[in-house]
């Protein structure tokens, strides 16, 4: 898949205006250097290639990445949301992929400030505070949804059990397991003795 | 491809084929001919889209503060004047067109929006560049390339031209990559323009060229393909108008 070139050009657009914004976000280990990110399920691959002060972005590049990261889009959401890596792949020069991911890491879009450049700032300003309202109601409203559903399922239509009588559950085929073990450790052990017994 | 060396061949004048020297004389009468309409012209026949493309163009070109940057073919100076407000009052601007009525309506276009002090005209063929080597950041030439008789000369030269790390956009009309479109824009290109031309501009012919050199123009792969063996690095063109435009933007590192 490839996309649209006035998407790619949108993309490298942002990226370089935020960089632009925090120069020292290039680091020396990425200057010259092209990093592919491979998003796999979707198969697109997107080429970012640093000079000193821009990045350019490709769909197709020449040569070989000097690092390539692999993953689906959600785990390299995860990994940009600063969660775990353990679903990406790294091949190539990890210092610059390591450099890359820290560079995706520090980006800090300061929306209102951009949007107040095009609204002045007291619109943009009301409409951060919306936003931030709405972020804000939105958490509660999926917590109190949670909760409530889980009440439900657990108390009411006992659909369910409650998170104590899983873990006890839990503790109990573990314990379960472990003693099939040991059991099958010692008749094993008793088959050898017999063996060598001659009995 | 046609080449320096080749200078007793025959190239493309739209759909005709004509003695290597012959071209850029016609090419001049064709742009001598619409010069004092070719803003209006340029907003009729696109619907006011070129503005749009020009202006997308100028996005890609990274421009820093302090950078200088060539203009060629630059006609009215549409990118000129969007790319000098991006370079600032310490970069350097130079506007290069191989026709003097272009150059001087360019010009004289320019100075009536205040666009001065770091601003410089040439006249300047694109095959043979007349600035020393590694001179430029940004070099752009928008609806030029598909007029100069040796396009790989002229790329070969823009890419001498450039500094380590500059970039050369190219805008030109390309091939649609849209289903369907191909054959509506043939009407469009073949039946409409050369009428709107006679009617505006009082040239039908040139609008005939127009349509013609727009087909015998390389497509996206192709050009992209000749910037590469120019030398260019990192090339990539982004479709417009689904395909009807392209740009494309190659580097020298």
């Amino acid at each position: 898949m490839k996309l649209p070139g006035v998407i790619l050009a949108g993309i490298e657009a942002t990226f370089n205006r935020l960089l632009m914004e925090q120069p020292d976000l290039i680091c020396p280990a990425l200057d010259g250097r092209c990093i592919c990110l491979n998003l796999t399920g979707v198969d697109l691959a997107l080429f970012f290639r640093f000079t000193a002060d821009h990045v350019i972005l490709l769909d197709e590049f020449e040569q070989c990445a000097d690092a390539t990261i692999s993953g689906t889009p959600l785990a390299l959401a995860s990994a940009g949301s600063g969660n775990n890596t353990r679903d990406l792949r790294f091949d190539g020069d990890l210092q610059a992929a390591r450099a890359f991911g820290d560079l995706l890491q520090g980006i800090d879009l300061d929306w209102e400030e951009w949007l107040s450049r095009y609204t002045g700032d007291a619109i943009a300003f009301h409409i951060g505070e919306t936003i931030r309202y709405c972020r804000q109601w939105g958490g509660q409203a999926k917590q109190a949804f949670a909760e409530d559903l889980r009440d439900y399922l657990q108390t009411e239509t006992r659909q369910l059990p409650v998170r104590d009588e899983v873990e006890q559950f839990v503790r109990g085929v573990d314990e379960l397991r472990a003693d099939v073990e040991r059991f099958a450790m010692r008749v094993q052990r008793l088959h050898h003795r017999i063996g060598s017994d001659g009995l | 491809m046609v080449d320096a060396t080749d200078k007793k061949c025959y190239v493309d004048f739209g759909y005709e084929d004509v003695p290597y020297d012959e071209k850029s004389r016609r090419v001049k009468q064709v742009f001598d001919s619409v010069a004092d309409r070719y803003d209006v012209m340029n907003d009729i026949m696109s619907c006011g889209l070129h503005r749009l493309w020009k202006r997308f163009t100028v996005s890609l070109c990274q421009l820093k503060p302090g950078n200088r940057v060539l203009d060629l073919a630059s006609g009215t100076g549409d990118l000129a004047a969007r790319m000098w407000s991006a370079i600032g009052h310490n970069g350097e601007l130079v506007v290069a067109d191989i026709n003097p009525a272009m150059l001087s309506n360019g010009r004289d276009r320019l100075i009536d929006e205040g666009i001065s002090g770091n601003v410089r005209y040439v006249l300047a063929d694109a095959e043979s560049l007349p600035f020393p080597d590694r001179f430029f950041d940004v070099i752009t030439i928008g609806f030029g390339l598909r007029n100069v008789t040796a396009k790989q000369n002229a790329l070969r030269s823009m890419y001498h031209c450039l500094k380590p790390g500059g970039r050369l956009l190219v805008l030109e009309f390309s091939k649609p990559t849209v289903p369907g479109l191909s054959r509506l824009y043939d009407l469009y290109s073949f039946s409409v323009l050369p009428k709107m031309g006679r009617t505006i501009a009082g040239d039908e012919e040139s609008y005939r060229y127009l349509a013609e050199s727009i087909r015998r123009h390389p497509d996206q792969e192709t050009l992209k393909c000749m910037m590469q063996e120019a030398g260019f690095e990192s090339c990539q063109f982004y479709n417009l108008a689904g395909g009807i435009v392209a740009v494309h933007r190659g580097y020298r590192f």
